[in-house]
């Protein structure tokens, strides 16, 4: 029983899934790492050296999220005792995340760059110190003035990310960005790189369903006021409808389950959402019959989720509404 | 033609057998911690070296998964940026090289002598205490009968136990204090194992974690980026997209 707890706290920490999860399963998951730090005060028989200090990690990076800043800073002692945190750039980008959250990202920033000294007599460039490097950049896009932000911190990001192509989390924290900038090709574009890193992503392929989906939107609530719509614009929406709907079927594909995906393929395909009611007298006959094959689909499985409880409860949740929103009640 | 036994001095076994067995693992412990502290600390690698070695893998990468792209045009765009910068050299480690410079001798690379260093200093912490204390054992104790074994045993072993004593007629369970070195230095490895259990660990971990790099191994990496961007040039589209409504609707019929 416990070595099935560790290996799944080793994979939280390995795959930097503790930064995603939801507040509730965050307190969850903190609770089980302190527990059991608890009974295994030491590396011992069942937990290797290697295993241990990893396990603090992931607990030092827990406690900072769920505001337990004193285990927090004796999770740091522990590590700090073992490692040396001249030599670690890992250890030093912790303690800056300590610094910052127990004091500001001026003093973590601070902390970084008298810490670059350390690697004075081990390398020419500080460029070399790629770790550290990333870290700076958050830290100083946090300091910006809001207006300046985005635009230093994209910046930024696209530079490490040229000395980096193969950084999955940040490609898609470049994605996020321009998200929220409402730059939805250019997100499309950073999400394909992760899809490229890990082609089975299916909650990746999800995320890029919706960025066409907006991009349908805005390019529809852009184009409707002039009451009908040229060919040229429902041309337009009609492929990225299509773009959007491949993305969502292929996530399901991938995942059988997944309540996003399904969500989507119900709303795409719905005679409810309203950007159908226009493009839909433009598509054949045989397209017609194929969205409604697979709006019946996405229904009869988003039930079935629902009915037998395969998802989180929050997801469940999330499927009773898109059901009653957008299902046909004919 | 029976033997009589022979009658071992009790301070044989305090002054020499227990005192060879000591030293080894004592030595064996100490060895373990000098290859520790002699194992170089990881170097940084140089950014240029990173964003050389992480482009050719992009591009590898692009070449076995571009089947997620879901339109050709995605795809074409790409392949030709990926293509170009290949092409272009722009992210290689020195710069292009000088075509009628002759690669560089492998012996004379600046980073291979601390390599070549350092596999010898391992093995110099490797052999130097076995010497020292195979010249300790031979020196003091040569020739010494040290120890009966409880068990009878074949003629065969009389070369591995009683090596040192030129008896031909001594009784195989008799064991000389060079063999018994010899035992302790290949039988050891549990007891070591047991009292550096968790030190073995991070051994292990510590040479997962360096990158084997052999001094000669001379890759010419333009070469390596203009071999990618013709592999890339001539990939042909397909994607998992093409064609996915029916089979979604096969596979949940």
């Amino acid at each position: 029983m416990s070595s099935a707890i560790k290996s799944r706290l080793l994979d939280l920490q390995k795959y930097g899934k503790f930064a995603t999860l939801d507040p509730k399963d965050l307190f969850d998951v903190y609770k089980v790492t302190h527990k059991f730090i608890e009974l295994n005060p030491s590396p011992n028989s069942s937990i290797n050296e290697f295993e241990y200090y990893q396990i603090i990690e992931l607990n030092f990076n827990l406690c900072i999220q769920t505001n337990h800043d004193i285990e927090a800073k004796a999770m740091l002692d522990i590590l700090e005792d073992k490692f040396n945190i001249e030599a670690s750039e890992r250890l030093i980008v912790l303690k800056s995340v300590y610094i910052e959250a127990t004091f500001n990202p001026q003093d973590a920033l601070n902390f970084l760059n008298k810490s670059v000294n350390f690697f004075k007599n081990k390398t020419k460039d500080v460029d070399d110190l790629l770790l550290i490097k990333r870290r700076k950049f958050i830290l100083e896009s946090r300091l910006a003035t809001k207006k300046e932000r985005a635009a230093i911190y994209i910046s930024k990001l696209l530079e490490y990310l040229e000395i980096k192509p193969l950084d999955a989390m940040t490609w898609s924290e470049l994605a996020n960005e321009y998200t929220k900038l409402n730059l939805y090709d250019k997100a499309v574009y950073c999400y394909q790189e992760v899809l490229l890193i890990e082609p089975f992503a299916y909650n990746i392929f999800s995320k890029i369903g919706e960025l066409y989906l907006l991009s349908m939107l805005q390019l529809y609530a852009s184009v409707s006021h002039s009451g009908s719509l040229s060919a040229h614009n429902s041309e337009n929406l009609l492929v990225l409808k299509s773009l959007s709907l491949k993305h969502f079927l292929r996530s399901v594909e991938l995942c059988e389950t997944f309540v996003r995906g399904w969500a989507g393929i119900l709303k795409l395909t719905s005679k409810k959402f309203d950007v159908n009611l226009k493009i839909i007298k433009k598509s054949s006959s045989t397209d017609v019959k194929q969205n409604d094959d697979l709006h019946a689909l996405a229904t009869k499985r988003l039930q079935k989720i629902v009915e037998n409880d395969l998802s989180s409860s929050e997801n469940i949740k999330i499927a009773e509404i898109v059901l009653k929103s957008y299902t046909h009640s004919d | 033609m029976a033997v009589p036994d022979l009658v071992l001095d009790p301070s044989l076994r305090y002054w020499v057998l227990l005192p060879i067995s000591f030293a080894m693992v004592l030595v064996g412990v100490l060895r373990t911690y000098i290859t520790i502290l002699l194992e170089p600390s990881p170097k940084l690698q140089e950014w240029k070296a990173v964003r050389e070695q992480q482009h050719l893998q992009h591009s590898a990468i692009f070449r076995k998964n571009y089947f997620i792209l879901p339109s050709k045009q995605d795809f074409e765009l790409r392949k030709k940026h990926i293509s170009e910068t290949m092409k272009s050299m722009k992210y290689l480690k020195d710069g292009i090289p000088d075509p009628n410079e002759l690669p560089p001798n492998p012996l004379s690379d600046p980073n291979a002598p601390n390599l070549m260093f350092s596999m010898i200093k391992n093995n110099i912490a490797n052999y130097v205490p076995q010497a020292v204390i195979m010249w300790w054992v031979n020196y003091f104790f040569a020739g010494f009968v040290i120890m009966k074994l409880p068990f009878p045993l074949t003629l065969r072993f009389k070369s591995m136990l009683q090596n040192g004593v030129s008896t031909p007629d001594l009784d195989v369970r008799w064991v000389s204090s060079i063999s018994w070195y010899f035992v302790n230095l290949f039988g050891l490895k549990a007891v070591y194992s047991l009292i550096l259990k968790s030190d073995s660990a991070l051994l292990e971990q510590q040479t997962q974690q360096m990158p084997i790099q052999m001094p000669g191994a001379n890759i010419q990496v333009h070469k390596v980026m203009k071999g990618e961007s013709e592999s890339v040039m001539i990939l042909q589209y397909t994607s998992c997209m093409d064609e996915i409504e029916e089979r979604i609707l096969k596979l949940y019929a």
